[in-house]
């Protein structure tokens, strides 16, 4: 079982390095990614000849939470063998189609294949946290190696962050519920959440939800979806396509029975309902594989939240191991411009196209893009009256007033005019002797003021050295 | 006087006798100046690691002078767990910094003067971590602030539309001087009310003050505290400061000066008041953080200049220290402390990167750069590495840190403030994803002209990346030093 789970965890990772060093022989490089493909699916296979089990691994890594363990069998290692299946799927497409990737994106498939195998095995929630991690890093990378440069680093920015907010969600509900539970393990966390109550149980279930949204790519989280669609190499297809959504769905198949006892069912389903309508509307609007390959995971997301709020984690299993294969191939046909033929479509279309430019061009598309250049405006103008204002009438109050003070003790001593009383006297005194110091000076400092202030301080000096 | 007594006094003397040195004989000493700038701070490091082993064996190494006997004061310098974290950060950054010197600096007749200074900077923050007497914190505190604004307004590196020298360091000093006079008039209260001003004195305990005095004489401390770690809305020094300062000071005043505040915050409200009392201020103290985490991020996202979008995130990093410390939970006071540390890791790495593409490429404008990757490989792969680990990705060593802190906020009743200052730390990846970004990926202008940078400056950049790394895969040494500043707060009394 060792070399299995090698094969599957470390192989894929070791032949990136390989891959790097082969970087000037592409053809290489792609047999070696085929390689590990095929072997890492062996190896998938072989796990399931071994039954259900926990293997723990000799890895603590932060202090205060439990070593790693992996947790073999079930719902996780199907959906890890139908992942790697897809994956070499993608990779023999990619050969029957003449493609040969570069370096950087077959070293970004090997990778991401080792990171998702990991997030699908790993028993351990920061372990898995990290796996994911890796993995939404992959997916945006593939956009740099896929597009124009400058197209690209934008691209993988955007991707990159919207995967982050999911993460952000994943990560604050595990915090939430080691916090609630004490433990890191996942079967433990998740068994000991289901019987929590109050703010603490819906925070989670809410953060939970919201990573599964964003990782499947569901409404109004799908625009990632769109880079990818853009890219359509047989790596991004694979990556894009079928290993975060996977990821997503088997998130959502983890964590069924604590969202199910939540008591948020209503919630869930009615959110399901919502995320399942705008994804159907724009499938049957537009009618085209593009539009199938972006939306129809809202579709999935929306049956698969339905399911939990009913109980049926079973289905969300199907959807799981059933229907990423189709959406791989969906995936694939997505360059052909529409699906469906009639009078139908086309009366819908021309109405869709309408509704289009005001609903996802302006709000969908462009609402988050025009949201953000809101945020960045406001920042801009914050930082102009929180700085500049506050700024200006800071230093000039202040300087204003020093200089004003001192220009008037000038004056003063100028014309020894020090005030009168004891403290007068005190003045008149200090001045005399800073006159006396001055006409001793040979230099050119003739400000009184400040040899005034050289007396002071000199007189104080030696009164703490008598002190 | 025993060998890590000895260290100690090391530390602050070997600094400051080599600036003596170099001031008195800078005529002499202007070509090899900077060696014996680099060799003072590779002492006062090695120093440091060297009182590691006593404090292990249980040991605190301590030296005392009598000063001022009728008025209980003395000289005293302490080291402990809670001092050491941020005496090595000040030591490692204070090295690392002169040695990034020797590249970037353009030697001249005053450079003697330059890292004179330089060490007088050095000598002030450690003074100030050592300290155990009020006076001498105060002395070496207020030594931290004249040294650097006198780097800021000799070698300051102002733009023709920019703000002077003159200007930016009256700016940093009226600031911070505001600052420590409130800090000075906690001390002041506290030496009045302890009859003392021992450190070690007043935390034994036997004082008291006034019940009606504590909750000002802590809100004294914090802001004071707080305008050191530039946190908004009192981090106005900082945009300024850190643009104009020369790029070894910069290093120097992101990674090492600003932790003075935390150390500050740590040491005098947090080890000489009860958990109780200091419970007040903790839910203004993760709300400020949080304010400063968004607010840091989001002008960091706007800004153009280079030192400036770098120079605001570390606004924004400060604000993630406060909120954990405002947790008062052991989570998040240790994240708190670690992340002191790993910024520090992380600031000094980006901002020498950012100094290696202004010295390559003679330019500081995000909008005139771009296509960086393939002409600076080696800056990049070092640009890289801090921008994954400022954004938190694991397993660099922020995400250890921010781990820690936000545990800490999940601790308290402040459930959705936590949760709102998590999802804020997507503006962060937010910004370093243009900062990246539009450095290194896209097409570079077809005039842009790269030259080599120095080894001088490459080296200490590439620890500084490896120390992220490694730091993040193996942070188990760190996290139990700090863990063991955990009883010397609040009395131990959590």
């Amino acid at each position: 079982m060792t070399l299995l789970l090698i094969g599957l965890l470390v192989l894929p990772a070791l032949a990136a390095l390989l891959v790097v060093g082969v970087r000037r022989k592409a053809a290489v490089a792609s047999r070696i990614a085929l390689l590990v493909t095929v072997l890492a699916l062996v190896c998938g296979l072989g796990l399931l000849l071994f039954g259900e089990r926990d293997v723990p691994l000799p890895l603590t890594w932060l202090p205060g939470s439990e070593p790693w363990s992996l947790h073999v069998g079930g719902v996780g290692l199907y959906a890890l063998a139908v992942t790697n299946l897809c994956a070499l799927a993608t990779r023999i497409r990619g050969l029957s189609l003449g493609e040969i990737p570069e370096w950087r994106t077959d070293a970004l498939f090997l990778v991401g294949l080792a990171a998702s195998n990991g997030a699908f095995l790993f028993a351990h929630l920061l372990a898995r946290y990290v796996a994911l991690e890796i993995v939404a890093l992959i997916v945006a990378a593939m956009a740099l190696t896929a597009l124009h440069p400058d197209v690209g680093s934008q691209a993988a920015s955007f991707v990159y962050l919207m995967l982050r907010v999911g993460d952000a969600g994943l990560l604050a509900a595990i915090l939430l519920l080691r916090d609630a539970t004490g433990t890191l393990v996942i079967g433990e966390a998740l068994a000991r959440g289901a019987a929590l109550d109050g703010a603490a149980q819906m925070w989670i279930a809410g953060c939970l939800v919201l990573a599964v949204w964003v990782k499947v790519g569901a409404w109004p989280f799908h625009s990632w979806l769109r880079v990818g669609a853009a890219l359509l190499t047989s790596s991004a297809i694979w990556a894009y396509g079928v290993v975060m959504p996977n990821l997503g769905l088997y998130l959502l198949y983890r964590v069924a029975p604590l969202l199910f006892a939540s008591g948020l069912n209503p919630l869930m389903l009615g959110f399901g309902v919502a995320t399942m309508v705008p994804g159907l509307w724009q499938i049957i609007r537009n009618a085209d594989g593009e539009s199938l390959v972006i939306h129809g995971n809202s579709v999935l997301a929306g049956l698969a939240l339905i399911a939990v709020s009913q109980g049926a984690v079973g289905v969300v299993a199907l959807l799981l191991l059933v229907v990423a294969p189709i959406r791989m191939w969906l995936w694939w046909r997505a360059e052909q411009q529409s699906l469906l033929q009639g009078s139908l479509s086309r009366s819908l279309e021309s109405f869709g196209i309408a509704l289009r430019n005001l609903v996802e061009d302006q709000i969908l598309d462009r609402g988050p893009v025009a949201l953000a250049q809101a945020v960045i405006r406001g920042a801009e103008l914050l930082r102009k009256w929180v700085e500049r204002a506050g700024e200006d009438a800071l230093i000039k109050a202040t300087w204003t007033s020093v200089q004003s003070s001192a220009e008037t003790l000038q004056h003063r001593l100028e014309y020894g005019r020090v005030g009168e009383g004891p403290l007068g006297a005190v003045a008149g005194v200090v001045l005399y002797l800073a006159r006396q110091i001055q006409r001793l000076h040979t230099g050119r400092l003739r400000i009184r003021l400040a040899w005034v202030v050289l007396t002071l301080a000199t007189a104080l000096v030696v009164t703490l050295l008598v002190l | 006087m025993s060998w890590a007594n000895a260290g100690l006094v090391g530390v602050l003397v070997i600094p400051i006798v080599a600036a003596l040195i170099l001031v008195l004989f800078r005529k002499r000493l202007v070509a090899v100046g900077h060696w014996v700038a680099g060799i003072a701070t590779f002492l006062s490091l090695a120093l440091v690691f060297a009182a590691i082993p006593a404090l292990q064996r249980g040991a605190q190494p301590a030296v005392e002078l009598t000063w001022i006997p009728a008025a209980s004061v003395g000289l005293r310098l302490y080291l402990d767990w809670l001092a050491l974290p941020f005496l090595l950060t000040e030591a490692a950054v204070t090295f690392l910094s002169v040695i990034y010197a020797w590249g970037y600096h353009h030697r001249d007749a005053r450079t003697p003067i330059f890292y004179a200074l330089l060490l007088l900077f050095s000598a002030g923050m450690a003074g100030t971590t050592l300290a155990d007497d009020l006076l001498l914190f105060y002395t070496f505190w207020e030594l931290m602030l004249l040294a650097s604004a006198a780097l800021i307004l000799i070698w300051g590196d102002e733009k023709p539309e920019g703000p002077t020298r003159e200007a930016v360091t009256l700016k940093y000093f009226i600031f911070t001087h505001v600052g420590s006079l409130m800090v000075l008039v906690a001390l002041l209260t506290l030496y009045n009310a302890a009859g003392s001003d021992s450190l070690t004195a007043l935390r034994a305990g036997g004082w008291s003050l006034a019940p009606r005095l504590v909750g000002p004489i802590i809100a004294l401390m914090m802001v004071g505290f707080s305008v050191k770690m530039a946190v908004f809305p009192v981090h106005l020094w900082l945009p300024d400061a850190h643009t104009v300062a020369p790029m070894p000071v910069t290093i120097m005043l992101a990674a090492a000066m600003l932790s003075m505040g935390t150390y500050g915050i740590l040491r005098f409200p947090f080890s000489l008041f009860s958990v109780e009392e200091v419970g007040r201020f903790a839910l203004p103290m993760m709300i400020v953080g949080l304010v400063s985490e968004v607010y840091g991020a989001l002008i960091a996202l706007v800004e153009k200049d280079l030192k400036r979008i770098i120079a605001y995130s570390s606004v924004s990093q400060m604000g993630y220290i406060l909120f954990g410390l405002g947790t008062l939970t052991r989570q998040g006071i240790t994240g708190a402390t670690l992340h002191v540390l790993y910024h520090a890791i992380v600031k000094a790495l980006l901002f020498m990167v950012v100094g290696l593409i202004t010295r390559g490429t003679g330019k500081r404008d995000i909008d005139e750069l771009g296509g960086l990757g393939r002409k600076m490989p080696f800056t990049t792969a070092c640009a890289v590495v801090g921008a994954l680990a400022i954004a938190g990705v694991p397993p660099f060593c922020i995400f250890d840190s921010e781990w820690m802190i936000f545990s800490g906020g999940f601790h308290t009743v402040h459930i959705s403030l936590s949760v709102v200052t998590l999802f804020g730390s997507l503006f962060t990846v937010a910004y370093i994803a243009r900062f990246a970004g539009r450095l290194f990926l896209g097409e570079s202008a077809p005039d842009l002209k790269v030259e080599k940078p120095s080894l001088a400056m490459l080296a200490p950049s590439a620890l500084l990346a490896v120390f992220a790394i490694v730091e993040g895969l193996f942070p188990g040494p760190v996290f139990d030093w700090v863990t063991k500043e955990l009883p010397l707060l609040f009395g131990g009394q959590w």
